[in-house]
Formats: structure tokens, C-alpha cells, sequence
């Protein structure tokens, strides 16, 4: 306990913008991603208070990262099934009128669903297979792999490699996932 | 879909770049470091609570468990008396032990004589003449608590050719020389429902001059005379039952005479009993008393 602060001191000023960047894709918000970061590092090092590896300690927030936003999501998920009555209203996408493609970006992310987010951070960003996403996030892989085609479709129009998405192909595809 | 990702990668590592310049923060990091230090404390008085708990559980379990887990071997159970004669108000039970009902619908428990209690018999010549005096205590002894229930006043009685006298603990009493020898006898007053029941065992002492006894006679009154006296009504009725004088008496081999001018002590022990007339007695309490007997001329 003794070298806590230093441990933390290094952890965030050698990991923090990975972890950062990480928790961007998992929550589509940089204050969400913020928050997560902190509330993970805080985490990990109750638990484990005798970490000083900076590397394993990074990988043991990013862990714990995962674990609170897919504990978050699916509390979320049962919420909406246990109290439909009470009429649970998504954020709804407003139009992208995006000055840059990063606010584009934000927004798209945000338009997406939870599960979508994660569905995507583990995949992509920590190399999982589909049946282990699935696992992780204690899905059937045919949901993992819808997940993975919504978001891409949302998200292709922002990023792929063919011309820049007109602001109303942005919204008929927002509202299309919608359907 | 790599170049959707790569540039999502780009993204996000720009979001990332500007987010770390808000987590590097000292601030930030001692606060971060204080959080982690406060969860530490709390997972750790929890980890100290659930031990105790745990700790307490065992315990407990340690002291109350075995106890409930030993298979003692049953204690028996107490047999039940069973009556084994009832004659109108008294019924006789197996252990010994008696209940007889008094005039008054009181049941009255006698209990199963104890050892060494007294028995309906004659006292044995050798009994007798080794008896010592000074281990009587004067007065009533009952046997047990609610004796005095069922009986009441005893007295000694001195029988001579007028009749019977009823005498005082330790009365000094002058016959002529010429006279027979006095006779003694005892009344005493019991419930009158139990006085059909009642039997008694009489025996008297008469001491040598060297203190020891010199003769003695013993008797079994097993119908003694019963004459019923007061009234229900006022709560004076009473059953007086009184023996027949006891005689003869026995000499106690080798043992000194009578010292007949100075005075004979007698000693009477009189032991009242519950008879159901079918082998069932209970003592119930015995009568000591004593008395001097002088012959005197005239």
C-alpha cells in the first residue's frame, strides 16, 4: 500500500490513453470512458492492492472495464424486461451534423446499443473470437455476430473506405437500425 | 471493415490521447489513491466481519451441536405406581406408597416407608433389652410431611383397677405396694376416616438403676378401641383410638433390678400405622413419652 500512489502515478501516465481509447469504443463517450477508467483502476487495485506490475495492471483494468460495462448493460437489458411499462427511451440519434468526422464518430457510437459497443471493443479491439464474445457477454453467437453487422452498418458509412457519408445517408441509416 | 476499425482505432486513440491529459493528474491520482485505499479498508472489515461471523458460527456450532448430536441412552422412565388394593377411602400402590382420603375429601399422600422405618411387629428381646433411651426423641416422630394430617394428640395412659389415666410427659406416679403392677396403655386422636384403618405397636421400657433396660413388653394393636368425639360441623371431629394395656413384660437377662423405692422410669414408644387389613401398612408416626413409677406403702 505503501507504493500505491506511485503505482497509480505510472499506470495512468503510461496506460492511461490506451485505456482511455479503450473505454471511448465501450461507452461511445470520452466522459463515460473517463469515468470507467477511473472507477476500473479503483477496482483492480482494491482487489489486488499489491500490484505493481504497470503492465499487468493495465491488462487487469482493462478486464475490469469489460466486466463493469457488460454488468452495466445487461442489468440495463433486464430493467427494460422486468419493467417495460415504465417505457425505457434510448437516446435517440439526432442528426449528424458533424463539423469533424471525431464528433461524427462520438456520435454514431453513442447511437449505438451497449451490447453493440462491447460487441465491437471485444471483437476488434481485444482480438476475441465471436463464440468468445458470446461467451463474455453470455449471448448466442448469432446475436453477437447482429450486434457486429448493426454497428458496422452504422459505423461504415463514418469510417469505411469509400467517400464520406452525406449527412442524410447518416440519418436513413440511424433511423434504418431503428426500424 | 479494417478500415472502418483502423480509423475507429485512430479515433478513439485521439480520444484517448485527450483523456489521458485528464487522468495524469496529481489530483486526480490522489484521489484515485484514496478511493482504492477507503475500498481496501472497507473489503477488509467486511473479510473481518464475515470471519468473525464465521468464527462465532463455528463456535457456537462447536458448543450446541454436539450436545444435540450425542445419542444419549434414554433415561427410563418413572414406572407408574400401580393401586394394587383400595379399601373405601385408602388405596394401597405397589411402590409401597399409600393415599387415603381424609374426612374432610383431602387427599392425603403417604409415601413408601422409608429404610430402617418403623414395622408392624413386636420388638425383638434383643432389640429391646439393648435399646438406649437417650436415642429416643420425645414426642411425636412422624414419617412423613403430611403426618401430622392424619394424626394428632398422643398420650400414655396408666391402666390400674379404675380404669384408664391419661398421664403427663414425665408424671411421676405413686402406686401402693400392695397394688399390681401398673399397666400402660395409649390413646391417640386421628382423622376419623382414617381411624378403620389405623393399627399401632406399643412398647414399654422400664430401666434398671443402672439406666439400661430391665424388662420390657411389646404389642401389636391391630383393633384398637375407637370412640368418635366433636362435631363435623365445627370441625372438632375426631377419631380417639386407644390400645389395650401392655403386658406381659420380659426380663432382660443379666441386667440390674428395679430400684422400686426410688423410682421405675418406663419408657412408652407407640408407632401408629395405615392398615388396609390386606397386607399393606405404612408407619405413619411413632409417640415417645416417658414417666416414674413409685411404690409406695399405703
Amino acid at each position: 500500500m505503501a507504493d500505491l500512489d506511485e503505482v497509480l502515478a505510472g499506470l495512468t501516465r503510461t496506460a492511461s490513453a490506451r485505456l482511455a481509447a479503450y473505454g471511448f469504443i465501450l461507452t461511445g463517450s470520452q466522459s463515460d470512458a473517463e469515468e470507467l477508467v477511473q472507477e476500473a483502476i479503483v477496482k483492480t487495485f482494491v482487489r489486488r492492492p499489491r500490484l505493481t506490475d504497470p503492465a499487468a495492471a493495465e491488462q487487469y483494468v482493462r478486464l475490469a472495464m469489460k466486466t463493469l460495462v457488460i454488468d452495466r448493460a445487461r442489468k440495463a437489458r433486464r430493467w427494460r424486461e422486468k419493467a417495460p411499462s415504465l417505457a425505457f427511451v434510448e437516446e435517440q440519434a439526432e442528426h449528424v451534423t458533424a463539423i469533424s468526422q471525431r464528433v461524427a464518430v462520438e456520435k454514431a457510437l453513442a447511437s449505438l446499443t451497449a451490447q453493440q459497443r462491447i460487441a465491437v471493443a471485444l471483437r476488434y479491439w481485444d482480438d476475441m473470437t465471436v463464440p468468445e464474445v458470446a461467451a463474455a457477454m453470455r449471448l448466442n453467437a448469432g446475436t453477437v455476430k447482429r450486434y457486429l453487422h448493426d454497428a458496422a452498418a452504422v459505423l461504415r458509412p463514418l469510417l469505411g473506405e469509400h467517400a464520406e457519408p452525406a449527412d442524410d445517408d447518416v440519418i436513413r441509416i440511424v433511423n434504418g437500425r431503428r426500424r | 471493415m479494417s478500415d472502418m476499425i483502423t480509423r475507429l482505432d485512430d479515433i478513439a486513440s485521439e480520444v484517448g490521447v485527450d483523456a489521458a491529459d485528464r487522468l495524469t493528474t496529481p489530483l486526480l491520482a490522489a484521489r484515485l489513491a484514496g478511493d482504492v485505499r477507503r475500498g481496501v479498508r472497507k473489503r477488509r472489515a467486511i473479510a473481518a466481519g464475515l470471519m468473525a461471523v464465521i468464527v462465532a458460527m463455528v463456535g457456537t456450532a462447536a458448543v450446541v451441536l454436539p450436545p444435540l448430536l450425542r445419542s444419549e441412552p434414554l433415561a427410563p422412565a418413572n414406572q407408574p405406581r400401580v393401586p394394587v388394593q383400595t379399601e373405601d377411602g385408602l388405596i394401597a400402590y405397589d411402590d409401597g406408597s399409600m393415599q387415603v382420603l381424609d374426612h374432610r375429601g383431602k387427599v392425603v399422600n403417604v409415601p413408601p416407608p422409608v429404610v430402617g422405618a418403623p414395622v408392624f411387629m413386636q420388638t425383638a428381646t434383643p432389640d429391646a433389652c439393648a435399646a438406649d433411651m437417650r436415642d429416643l426423641v420425645q414426642g411425636w416422630v412422624p414419617q412423613f410431611t403430611d403426618a401430622f394430617s392424619l394424626v394428632s394428640f398422643g398420650r400414655p395412659l396408666l391402666v390400674d383397677a379404675t380404669g384408664y389415666h391419661g398421664m403427663a410427659q414425665g408424671q411421676r406416679v405413686s402406686v401402693p405396694k400392695s397394688a399390681p403392677y401398673a399397666q400402660f396403655a395409649f390413646s391417640v386422636d386421628v382423622d376419623p376416616a382414617i381411624a378403620p384403618f389405623v393399627v399401632m405397636t406399643l412398647t414399654s421400657y422400664a430401666i434398671g438403676s443402672d439406666g439400661r433396660v430391665a424388662y420390657f413388653s411389646s404389642r401389636l394393636e391391630s383393633q384398637p378401641a375407637v370412640d368418635y368425639t366433636g362435631d363435623k360441623a365445627a370441625g372438632t371431629y375426631t377419631a380417639t383410638l386407644t390400645t389395650r394395656p401392655i403386658e406381659p413384660y420380659y426380663e432382660c437377662k443379666g441386667q440390674t433390678a428395679l430400684d422400686l423405692d426410688g423410682g421405675v422410669p418406663h419408657y412408652l414408644t407407640a408407632t401408629v400405622f395405615l392398615n388396609d387389613g390386606h397386607g399393606h401398612l405404612s408407619p405413619i408416626a411413632t409417640h415417645n413419652s416417658w414417666m416414674t413409677l413409685v411404690k409406695e406403702d399405703g
